[in-house]
C-alpha cells in the first residue's frame, strides 16, 4: 500500500489548535451549568410551572440536550417537542444515535454530566400532589424525590441493571423503602411479593430471596418492570425493554407490560428501534433522527399515511413489509446518518434522501401540520411548496394495505390439516 | 471485480419527469457531496494516539509525573555532558580542596583528689575532602573527594540505564513465555505457568545477595561487569509479572471474535500471535513496564547500598546513601546531608514519577474512562 | 481428497454434534449439549437460513461446520470433501473458500490494525493475487463492498457499525470464498442500514454465485433471504425445509410460537401470539423424548418417551418437521386429541 501514499487522508483529525479551542470552551459551559445545577436551597417558584394540557403527563417542550465532548459540541437532543397524556403509550423510534435514549435520561436528569448538559428547553411534570415541575431547571436534591418514585425507568439490559451481590427482594425491598418510611419490614416485604406476583412470576416468595444470576433473561425484566413499578410511578420509561430477550420472551414482556400499565393506571414512553413493537404497543409515535422528530402523531398516521420520506424509508427497508412474494430487492435508505457533532444548518436527511429539491439544502423545515395533531418537519408538504411538481414519497400498495396477504399470515396453532395443504389447487 | 455493484443498491425511486427545480436540488445535491464525499467526513475525529495523550494530560498528577521524570533524565544524561563541557571534570575526579577544621577535643581523667577533671584541647588541622557546599561545587565533595553534584549525575545515569535494559529483557522473556502459554493452552501452559509460579515464589533480595556475593569471590569477572551478572539475575526473578499480565491478556483477547475471524481467514498462527494478538496487549505492558521501572531503579538502589552493585568508583545512588550508613559512625548521618540527602530524594523522584506516569498511562488507555 | 458425497449438495452436515464440558457432577463429566444431532444440506448458491432463539446453538453449528470448534461427533462435507478429516495444512488452505461474517461488527475487526490490512492480509498470505497486484485488488474488493480506497488506513474505531460490517463483508469476500456463513450480522445495525447489508450480501450473491448460511434470529430478516430454512430448538433442529412451505404452513408448535411472537409492523394486525411458558430448558440436562414438550401445549405421554424422527408430509415440497403430533413412520398412525 506504499505506493498509494497521496491516498492518505489526514483531513479526519482535528489539529491540537482546534482541539485547545474546544476544549477551552467546554470547560466554561460546563462549569457554568454544574454551578447551577449545584445550588442549594433553591425557591421552589424557581421551578415550578404550568402544564399546557393538564391531561398530559409529561410536557417536553424545545428540549435541548447536548454533550460537550472532545471533538465537539454533540447536539444529541436538539429542539425536541412532544407530550405523553395520561393513560397512554408513547413510543419514541430512531435509529441508534438519534437521541431517543437522551431524552429520556433528561427526564429523569440522569444525563452524565459535567459533559452532558440540558442547555435549553423545559420538560414540564406533574407530581401525584398536584404539583407542576419544570424537571430541566430542577436542582439536583431536589430531582430525586421524583425519580422512581413519580417516574421509573425500565432499562434495556436485565444482565447488568440488576446488582448481582444482593437478593431480587432486597433490591425491590431497598426501592420501596426510600420512599415510605412508615411502612414495617414485614410489610414491605409484602408488598415485594405481590409486586413479584404482578409480574407474572410463578413462585414470588423463592424468586424473593433468590440471587440476580439464579434468574433467566426474561425474568430478570420481569424484575426489573417489577422494581420499576413497586412505588406505583405515573410515568414508565421503558428503554428498549425487549431488544435484548428473544421473541417468544418479548411477546410475554409486551404483553405484560400493557397488563401493568393497566393496573397502575400509569403511562409509558416506550423507546426501541423495532418498529413492529411500537405498532403492537403505542398509541402515539414520535419519529426521531438526529436529535429531531422528524415527525409525530397517531398510531394509525404514522403507519398508514407517513409523510416524512426518512418514515417512508424506514418502514419500507423492513424485510417482513417487503413484498418478498416477489423477491423485490429490500429498499435502502443510503448513506448514514450525520454525526451530532457536526450538523449542517440545513434539513438533515437531505443527502439520504430521494425527494430532495433545492429549499432542502438552505434551511431546515418547520413543523407541518396535518390532521389531528400529525406532524412532520419536511418542505414537501409546506404550503409554499404546495404548487411544485415534486415527488412525494408513498408506501407502495403493498405495504399500505393491511388486508393483504402479509399481514394476514395466519398461523395454524395445533396441527397443520395436511389435506388441505396438498390439495393441488392451492400453491404454496 | 465490478465496481457497479454498489450503486445498484441505490434505487432510483424518483419517476422521470423531474421539474426543472428537482433538476437544480439534485444538482445541488451532487456538488455538495463531492465537497463532502461521505458523511463520517465532515467532521473531524481525535487520532487514537491524542485521544490518549488527552486523557493522559487530563490528571495534573500524570504530568507532574512526567516532569520528574523528564527532570532526572535531563539531569542524568545532559548534566554530565554539560559539566565535561564547561568545567571538564568527571565522577572520578578528586578534589582537594584544604579548609581549616576546628577540632575541639575533650578529654577527662580522675585527679588525685579523687574528683574528676575535664580538659579541653582546642586544634586546628587541615582537611582537604568532605568540603562543604560552595560556588564551585554546589552540593560539596564526599569523603573521597569526590563532587556529590557530578555524581548524582552519573548515578542516575546508570540506574535508568540498568532500569531500562532490565524492563527491557524482562519484556522479551515475558512477551515470549506469556504469548506461548496464552495462545497454545494445554500442556504447553501448564508447563509455563508452573516456571512462572517457581519464579515468582523465590524470595528476590536475598539470592541476589548471595548471588552477588558468589559472582565477586569468581575472579576471572571483571568488577565493573558484575553489574550486569545482576541485571540478568534481577530480569530472570521479575519478568513473571510480565508474562502473567500477557497470558491473560492474550486468553481474553483469543475469545474475541477477531481472533475467530482471523482462523477462518487460514492465517498462520505466528502472525496470529504478532499482528492479531501483541499488538493489542501493547497499552497494558506500557503500563506495566512503567511502573516496575520505578521497581528495579528500588532494586538496584539496595544492591548498590549493600555494596554490591555498582562497584567503586563508579557512582550510583544507593551507595551515595551508604556513606551515611550510621554503623561506620555517626558523623556523616549528622553533620553532612549534604553527601547522601540528594541521592535519596533523587531516588524517591524518580520511582514517584514512573509510579506516577505508570498510573496516568493506564487511565488514558483504558477505553472505559470516557471523560 | 476425493468426493464422498452426492454433488448436488455443495454442502452438507450430517448429524453434527458439538458437547461442551460443563463442569462434574458427583463423579459424572457434563456436558453442555450446543448442537445435538443436526442434519441440513445446501445446494449450491442458495441461502438457507437457520433461525432460533439465543442458546439454541444456531451459532455453534456455524462455527463447528468450519472446525472453529473441534467437531463432537457427525460429518461436514464442503464440495465433496469432508471436513472432518482434513489435517491443520489442508484445513487451512481449505479456510479460503469457506468465509465467516460475524455478529458483533465491534469485536470481530482487530483494534490496532489499518482497514487495508484487515482486507488484504489474508489475501497476501494466501497468494490469491499477485503481490504487485494488491492494492488494486483490495480497493477493488473496498469499492465492492461500498467502501471508499482512501479509508484504508484507518482503524476499525473510526466507522460506524454499518461501514465496520461492511470490512467484514469485504475480508471475507477477498479471499474468493465459495460459501460463506453469515452469523447474525444484521442484527447489531440499525434497520435503515439493516437493509443496505442485506442488500449488499444479495448482490454479492447474484454476482458470484455465493452459497450462504444465514444464521438470525429475526424471521423477518431471514424469510426475505432464505430460500430453504431450518429451525432449532435446544440444539436439535425441529423443522427444515422450503422458506414459502414453511411460512404458510408452519408444522412444529415451536415454529408457530416463534411466527406469532414476531411483531408485525401494522397496527391493525392484531397479534394472535401463542405465548410459550416459560424458559428454554439447560441443555446440559434437556427434556428426554422432544426436546420442546416442557413449553408445549400439545405435549402427550409419546412426547416424553419417544425422540420424534424427521419426516415429510407435504407431497411436493421441501419440508420436514420432528414432532409427534403428526404420524411417525415407525409406528401406526396416531389419533391425537
Amino acid at each position: 500500500m506504499s505506493n498509494k501514499e497521496n491516498n492518505r487522508d489526514n483531513t479526519q483529525y482535528l489539529t491540537i489548535k482546534e482541539e485547545k479551542a474546544i476544549a477551552r470552551e467546554n470547560k466554561k459551559i460546563m462549569t457554568q451549568f454544574e454551578r447551577e445545577k449545584n445550588r442549594k436551597n433553591v425557591d421552589e417558584s424557581e421551578y415550578t410551572t404550568q402544564m399546557r394540557n393538564p391531561s398530559n403527563v409529561i410536557e417536553f417542550d424545545n428540549l435541548h440536550t447536548y454533550f460537550y465532548t472532545d471533538v465537539g459540541v454533540n447536539k444529541a437532543v436538539n429542539g425536541v417537542s412532544f407530550v405523553v397524556p395520561e393513560g397512554k403509550i408513547v413510543g419514541i423510534v430512531g435509529e441508534s444515535g438519534c437521541g431517543k435514549s437522551v431524552t429520556s435520561l433528561s427526564a429523569m436528569q440522569l444525563v452524565q454530566g459535567p459533559v452532558g448538559q440540558i442547555v435549553d428547553g423545559s420538560i414540564r411534570y406533574t407530581t401525584s400532589e398536584g404539583k407542576c415541575y419544570d424537571i430541566a431547571k430542577m436542582p439536583r436534591d431536589e430531582m430525586r424525590r421524583i425519580r422512581g418514585k413519580e417516574i421509573s425507568m425500565i432499562f434495556q439490559e436485565p444482565m447488568t441493571s440488576l446488582n448481582p451481590v444482593f437478593k431480587i427482594g432486597e433490591q425491590l425491598d431497598e426501592a420501596l423503602e426510600i420512599y415510605n418510611e412508615n411502612l414495617s419490614a414485614s410489610e414491605i416485604k409484602a408488598r415485594s411479593i405481590e409486586m413479584l406476583e404482578l409480574v407474572g412470576i410463578a413462585d414470588p416468595e423463592n424468586i424473593y430471596s433468590n440471587y440476580p444470576h439464579e434468574l433467566s433473561g426474561g425474568m430478570r425484566q420481569r424484575v426489573m418492570i417489577a422494581m420499576a413499578l413497586i412505588c406505583e410511578p405515573r410515568l414508565i420509561i421503558a428503554d428498549e425493554p425487549t431488544t435484548a430477550l428473544d421473541v417468544t420472551i418479548q411477546a410475554q414482556i409486551l404483553d405484560l407490560l400493557l397488563e401493568v400499565k393497566d393496573s397502575i393506571k400509569g403511562s409509558i414512553m416506550l423507546i426501541t428501534h423495532d418498529l413492529g413493537v411500537i405498532a403492537n404497543m403505542a398509541d402515539y409515535v414520535v419519529v426521531m433522527y438526529a436529535g429531531k422528530i422528524v415527525e409525530a402523531g397517531e398510531i394509525n398516521d404514522i403507519f398508514k399515511n407517513p409523510k416524512h420520506p426518512y418514515t417512508v424509508g424506514l418502514m419500507r427497508s423492513l424485510p417482513s413489509l417487503s413484498n418478498i412474494e416477489n423477491q423485490e430487492k429490500l429498499f435502502s435508505i443510503p448513506g448514514q446518518v450525520p454525526n451530532a457533532v457536526n450538523l449542517p444548518d440545513y434539513c438533515y436527511f437531505c443527502n439520504r434522501c430521494d425527494y430532495s429539491f433545492d429549499a432542502c439544502y438552505e434551511s431546515y423545515p418547520e413543523d407541518i401540520l396535518f390532521e389531528d395533531g400529525h406532524r412532520a418537519a419536511c418542505f414537501l408538504y409546506a404550503d409554499r411548496f404546495k404548487d411544485l411538481d415534486l415527488n412525494r414519497p408513498q408506501l407502495p400498495k403493498n405495504i399500505a394495505s393491511s388486508s393483504d396477504d402479509q399481514f394476514a399470515r395466519k398461523i395454524p396453532q395445533g396441527r397443520v390439516d395436511f389435506e388441505s395443504i396438498n390439495n393441488p389447487k392451492e400453491k404454496l | 471485480m465490478n465496481n457497479q455493484l454498489y450503486k445498484n443498491e441505490k434505487h432510483n425511486l424518483s419517476a422521470e419527469k423531474n421539474t426543472k427545480k428537482i433538476e437544480q436540488g439534485r444538482l445541488a445535491k451532487k456538488e455538495r457531496e463531492a465537497v463532502n464525499s461521505s458523511e463520517s467526513d465532515n467532521f473531524k475525529a481525535l487520532s487514537p494516539t491524542r485521544m490518549v495523550a488527552k486523557r493522559f494530560f487530563r490528571s495534573s498528577l500524570s504530568v507532574v509525573g512526567l516532569t520528574m521524570v523528564i527532570f532526572v533524565f535531563v539531569f542524568s544524561f545532559l548534566g554530565p555532558t554539560l559539566v565535561k563541557g564547561i568545567w571538564d571534570y568527571g565522577e572520578t575526579e578528586v578534589f582537594h580542596i584544604p579548609r581549616e577544621s576546628q577540632l575541639l577535643s575533650t578529654a577527662s581523667f580522675e585527679g588525685a583528689d579523687g574528683r574528676t577533671y575535664e580538659y579541653y584541647d582546642k586544634s586546628t588541622s587541615t582537611i582537604t575532602v568532605k568540603s562543604p557546599p560552595s560556588a564551585e561545587h554546589p552540593l560539596g565533595t564526599d569523603t573521597n573527594g569526590f563532587d556529590i553534584l557530578i555524581r548524582l549525575m552519573y548515578g542516575g545515569r546508570i540506574s535508568l540505564m540498568i532500569s531500562f535494559l532490565t524492563v527491557f529483557l524482562q519484556l522479551i522473556i515475558g512477551i515470549f513465555l506469556g504469548g506461548l502459554a496464552g495462545y497454545y493452552g494445554g500442556w504447553v501452559d501448564q508447563v509455563i505457568m508452573r516456571i512462572v509460579d517457581i519464579f515468582a515464589s523465590l524470595p528476590g533480595l536475598p539470592i541476589l545477595l548471595v548471588l552477588s556475593a558468589v559472582i565477586a569471590s569468581i575472579e576471572s569477572i571483571p568488577a565493573e561487569h558484575r553489574i550486569y551478572y545482576l541485571m540478568g539475575f534481577l530480569t530472570l526473578i521479575s519478568w513473571t509479572g510480565i508474562a502473567r499480565l500477557v497470558r491473560g491478556q492474550i486468553l481474553s483477547l483469543r475469545e474475541q471474535e477477531f481472533m475467530l475471524a482471523a482462523e477462518t481467514t487460514g492465517i498462520k498462527s505466528s502472525r496470529k500471535i504478532l499482528k492479531h494478538l501483541i499488538p493489542n496487549t501493547i497499552p497494558q505492558l506500557i503500563v506495566s513496564a512503567t511502573l516496575s521501572l520505578g521497581g528495579v531503579i528500588l532494586y538496584e538502589s539496595t544492591l548498590s547500598y549493600f555494596g554490591i552493585g555498582v562497584p567503586f568508583p563508579r557512582a550510583a545512588w544507593g551507595s551515595m546513601i551508604a556513606m551515611a550508613d550510621p554503623s561506620k559512625g555517626q558523623e556523616i548521618l549528622a553533620n553532612y546531608p549534604n553527601m547522601w540527602l540528594p541521592a535519596g530524594i533523587l531516588i524517591v523522584i524518580t520511582v514517584l514519577g514512573f509510579n506516577f506516569v505508570g498510573d496516568g498511562l493506564r487511565d488514558a488507555f483504558d477505553p472505559r474512562q470516557k471523560r | 481428497m476425493k468426493k464422498e458425497n452426492s454433488n448436488e449438495n455443495f454442502v452438507e452436515v450430517r448429524h453434527l454434534k458439538k458437547y461442551f464440558p460443563a463442569g462434574l457432577k458427583g463423579t459424572t463429566r457434563q456436558y453442555v449439549k450446543a448442537v445435538d444431532d443436526v442434519s441440513f444440506s445446501i445446494k449450491k448458491g442458495t441461502t438457507m437460513g437457520l433461525v432460533g432463539e439465543s442458546g439454541c446453538g444456531k451459532t455453534t453449528v456455524g462455527r463447528t461446520m468450519l472446525r472453529l470448534y473441534p467437531i463432537t461427533a457427525g460429518e461436514v462435507f464442503f464440495d465433496g470433501v469432508k471436513i472432518n478429516d482434513l489435517s491443520r495444512r489442508d484445513l487451512r488452505k481449505m479456510r479460503p473458500r469457506m468465509q465467516m461474517i460475524f455478529q458483533d461488527p465491534y469485536s470481530s475487526l482487530s483494534p490496532r490494525m489499518p482497514v487495508g490490512e484487515i482486507i488484504g492480509e489474508a489475501v497476501r498470505e494466501h497468494n490469491i493475487v499477485p503481490k504487485e497486484d494488491l492494492d488494486n485488488y483490495v480497493s477493488d474488493i473496498m469499492n465492492a463492498c461500498g467502501l471508499p480506497y482512501r479509508y484504508s488506513r484507518r482503524y476499525p474505531h473510526e466507522f460506524s457499525g454499518g461501514q465496520r460490517q461492511r470490512i467484514c463483508i469485504a475480508r471475507a469476500v477477498a479471499l474468493k470464498p465459495d460459501f460463506i456463513i453469515c452469523d447474525e450480522p444484521v442484527s447489531a445495525l440499525d434497520v435503515s442500514i439493516q437493509a443496505q447489508i442485506i442488500n449488499l450480501l444479495q448482490n454479492l450473491q447474484e454476482e458470484f454465485g455465493y452459497t450462504y448460511l444465514f444464521i438470525s434470529h429475526d424471521l423477518s430478516v431471514v424469510e426475505y433471504i432464505s430460500d430453504t430454512i431450518g429451525v432449532m430448538y435446544l440444539g436439535s433442529m425441529v423443522e427444515y425445509g422450503d422458506k414459502k412451505s414453511i411460512f404458510k404452513h408452519p408444522m412444529h408448535p415451536y415454529t408457530q410460537a416463534l411466527l406469532s411472537a414476531v411483531p408485525i409492523p401494522d397496527p391493525d394486525h392484531k397479534m394472535n401470539r401463542v405465548i410459550l411458558e416459560g424458559d428454554i430448558p439447560s441443555p446440559i440436562n434437556p427434556p428426554s423424548g422432544c426436546k420442546f414438550r416442557t413449553r408445549c401445549e400439545y405435549a402427550s405421554d409419546i412426547c416424553s418417551k419417544i425422540k420424534p424422527e424427521f419426516n415429510n408430509y407435504l407431497d411436493g415440497h421441501e419440508h420436514e418437521v420432528a414432532c409427534h403430533l403428526y404420524p411417525q413412520d415407525h409406528q401406526e398412525q396416531r389419533v391425537i386429541s
